[in-house]
């Protein structure tokens, strides 16, 4: 084969080798991306996000109260990708935050369980 | 098993509610096995440029449909589920870029170009560089088990893309002109479909997906990108055909392989739905029958092949050697032309000298010059004789390279055979009683026995048999016949007492200078009498057959003619 194209496809296959080297350690090892969950929100803890639906009309309808969490993996406990904590406050973890409804962060879809939202942009 | 290996039960509730895992498994794992024991084939088999390029594009392939469905499959984690999604852009176009690079080495068995190689690796390069900073993917989405990905930087590969398809079909029509040799566009037509029909699956899939998940934001819009995969399937088709038709690759064991990995792969993958105990079992039998049999029929097709090859190689050889041979022949014709031209201008010029000698000789033994004592007589005989035999020799040489040049006459007329059989027995009644041979001559006397021959031809046949049969018997007697045979024929037989001959004699005997074992007796013979005589009988539509019980028992000539069925008029030949 072509010396020149046998240095093309080393190129090639050594970049991506090296992309995926430094993405491994990046995310599997260290854990360095965000992560975006909603967890189970309190009504004493501020506005909380329900999904806007009714239980007879539709088939998924899930009226939980939630939160949104925003949190870097390296600190997020299991619980939070697996929507099954409690509790979750931020407390001292880095990089985290919680949001609750406000006219600002609703999304489609979705209403704040006192169905009025709050003036405060709902950051904690 | 699968249970083991979940981390995160909530993923694996939503992937079921998404879409069934078998079918994920069914779409992605057997695409990818297929692909990659092709390319993977064909780069073992052939380590060409084309089957090298090929085997990287279904490499990169079935590493995309590994890292897809693991992302897929988020309920293993987070992590591997980010690590994996992270890479599906850059995977997807390093196969796009392969896809053309092979298309344009099979087609034009060159390297591709080095601006294209720069202008792909450009293309490559963005996407390779937001990969390695991380910078595609904004985030990991617990809720839905996804990766939430930077559209802006993640639309990028769609451009790019999108280049590598419109470059496939641009190259395609261009090679259509530059082409002149049809076998060689058809093999461009087909595999530029493939590649196209591959790319275009898996582009519009993934476009379709990207537009219905961020312009519409439909829930389980994912579910369509399985489609994409179709794409493989089809241009392994078009490459298989390539393959066998056009012996793309070189190869040709290829059908009986393809046809035992398709029937594997396909039963195997049959795993992702099968629930029942009895099923799995069922197909697991069959699974390890096929993979059996299939054993056998690749190694017994391979046989098969390789015997083909080995009779290619010696039909070849004996086309070559044909071929030399007819050369080698022609050669020796022209040579053997050559040698006959040769003989008869040497004959005539023998043939005068030859008369002076003879008849200077004859008027010595006269007394033309005087009486010669017995001293000078003998040798004066002794000259004449040997001038005879050099006579008899230039005559002989003079009618073979007659009858090679097809110049040899012959006065075909009514002959009287009865009447030459009984002159001929009364010429060598002479040199037969010279060597105290008696001489039997059975004619039947109320039979006529009419031939249209050329009466010297015939008689010099009769005379050569006669003198042969003389000069090779020491002792006893000499029978020579004239019967009526079936068939309408005349049969003259000479039988001898003689030196018989063995079977090796016999088959060269007619032959140009061939000699029996009569050849320790009479070392003066040229080897051209039978020839002769054969060659004459055959020119009179007859035949001559030699019978002899071996060595010391003697030989018998019988040399069969037409019969004429014309009655004798006074023992004269008539003219025809």
């Amino acid at each position: 084969m072509d010396k020149r194209a046998q240095v093309t496809i080393i190129l090639v296959v050594l970049a991506i080798f090296i992309v995926a080297g430094y993405r491994y350690k990046g995310y599997v090892l260290d854990g360095n991306y965000t992560v975006l969950a909603n967890t189970v929100c309190d009504a004493s803890e501020g506005h909380c996000f329900v999904s806007d639906c009714s239980p007879g009309e539709s088939e998924n309808c899930d009226q939980t109260p939630y939160k949104k969490v925003t949190i870097e993996r390296k600190y997020a406990p299991e619980c939070i990708l697996n929507h099954t904590c409690e509790s979750f406050y931020c407390g001292d973890i880095p990089t985290c935050s919680i949001t609750y409804c406000s006219d600002e962060t609703l999304d489609e879809g979705e209403i704040c369980n006192d169905a009025k939202a709050p003036d405060a942009t709902g950051v904690q | 098993m699968l249970h083991a290996l979940i981390h995160l039960p909530y993923c694996y509730d939503y992937l079921l509610n998404q879409i069934p895992i078998g079918l994920l498994i069914y779409t992605h794992i057997p695409t990818a096995l297929v692909a990659l024991l092709f390319g993977g084939f064909l780069f073992y088999r052939s380590r060409t440029l084309q089957s090298t390029t090929f085997f990287i594009v279904c490499g990169l392939f079935a590493v995309w449909c590994l890292l897809d469905i693991s992302t897929w499959f988020a309920f293993l984690g987070s992590r591997h589920m980010m690590f994996t999604w992270s890479l599906l852009d850059l995977v997807g176009l390093g196969f796009f870029f392969f896809s053309y690079y092979f298309l344009y080495t099979f087609s034009t068995k060159r390297d591709l170009p080095l601006i294209q190689k720069i202008i792909g690796l450009l293309l490559l390069a963005p996407t390779a560089i937001w990969t390695f900073l991380g910078d595609n993917l904004s985030a990991y989405d617990a809720n839905t088990c996804e990766a939430i990905e930077r559209t802006k930087i993640t639309n990028y590969p769609y451009i790019a893309e999108g280049l590598f398809l419109i470059a496939v079909v641009v190259f395609v029509i261009v090679q259509m002109r530059k082409l002149k040799n049809p076998t060689e566009k058809k093999e461009t037509v087909l595999a530029g479909t493939g590649v196209f029909l591959f790319l275009l699956f898996f582009y519009s899939a993934t476009l379709l997906v990207n537009f219905l998940v961020t312009d519409t934001a439909l829930q389980y819009a994912y579910n369509y990108e399985i489609y994409g995969l179709f794409g493989m399937p089809i241009l392994l088709v078009y490459l298989g055909r390539l393959i066998l038709k056009y012996k793309a690759f070189n190869l040709r064991v290829f059908s009986a392989q393809l046809l035992v990995i398709a029937t594997v792969v396909l039963l195997g993958s049959q795993f992702a739905f099968l629930t029942t105990k009895a099923s799995i079992l069922l197909n697991t039998g069959t699974l390890v029958l096929v993979a059996i049999v299939g054993v056998y029929l690749v190694k017994g097709v391979r046989r098969e092949i390789e015997a083909r090859k080995h009779i290619e190689v010696l039909a070849k050889q004996l086309e070559q050697s044909n071929a030399s041979l007819g050369e080698a022949n022609n050669k020796l014709k022209s040579l053997d032309k050559l040698k006959t031209e040769f003989l008869s201008l040497a004959s005539h010029q023998l043939r005068s000298p030859l008369t002076a000698i003879k008849g200077y000789a004859s008027m010595l033994d006269e007394g033309a010059f005087g009486k010669l004592n017995s001293e000078q007589d003998t040798g004066v005989k002794r000259i004449y004789s040997s001038a005879q035999g050099l006579v008899n020799l230039v005559e002989d040489l003079l009618n073979v390279s007659k009858i090679e040049q097809g110049g040899m006459k012959y006065e075909m007329m009514a002959t009287d055979l009865a009447k030459t059989v009984i002159d001929l027995a009364a010429e060598m009644k002479i040199p037969a009683e010279s060597k105290k041979l008696s001489l039997v001559v059975i004619v039947p006397k109320h039979e006529t026995f009419m031939a249209i021959a050329d009466p010297v031809k015939i008689q010099q046949v009769f005379l050569n048999l006669v003198d042969n049969s003389i000069k090779y018997t020491p002792s006893g007697s000499i029978t020579i016949e004239l019967k009526h045979v079936p068939g309408n024929k005349i049969a003259f037989s000479v039988s001898d007492t003689g030196m018989g001959l063995t079977p090796e004699t016999k088959s060269t005997l007619f032959q140009k200078f061939a000699r029996g074992e009569g050849a320790k007796v009479n070392t003066g013979g040229s080897g051209l009498g039978l020839y002769l005589v054969n060659e004459i009988v055959k020119a009179h539509k007859g035949q001559i057959d030699v019978f002899s019980e071996g060595l010391g028992k003697g030989t018998t000539f019988t040399v069969l003619l037409p019969a004429a069925g014309i009655k004798a008029e006074n023992g004269y030949n008539q003219p025809v």
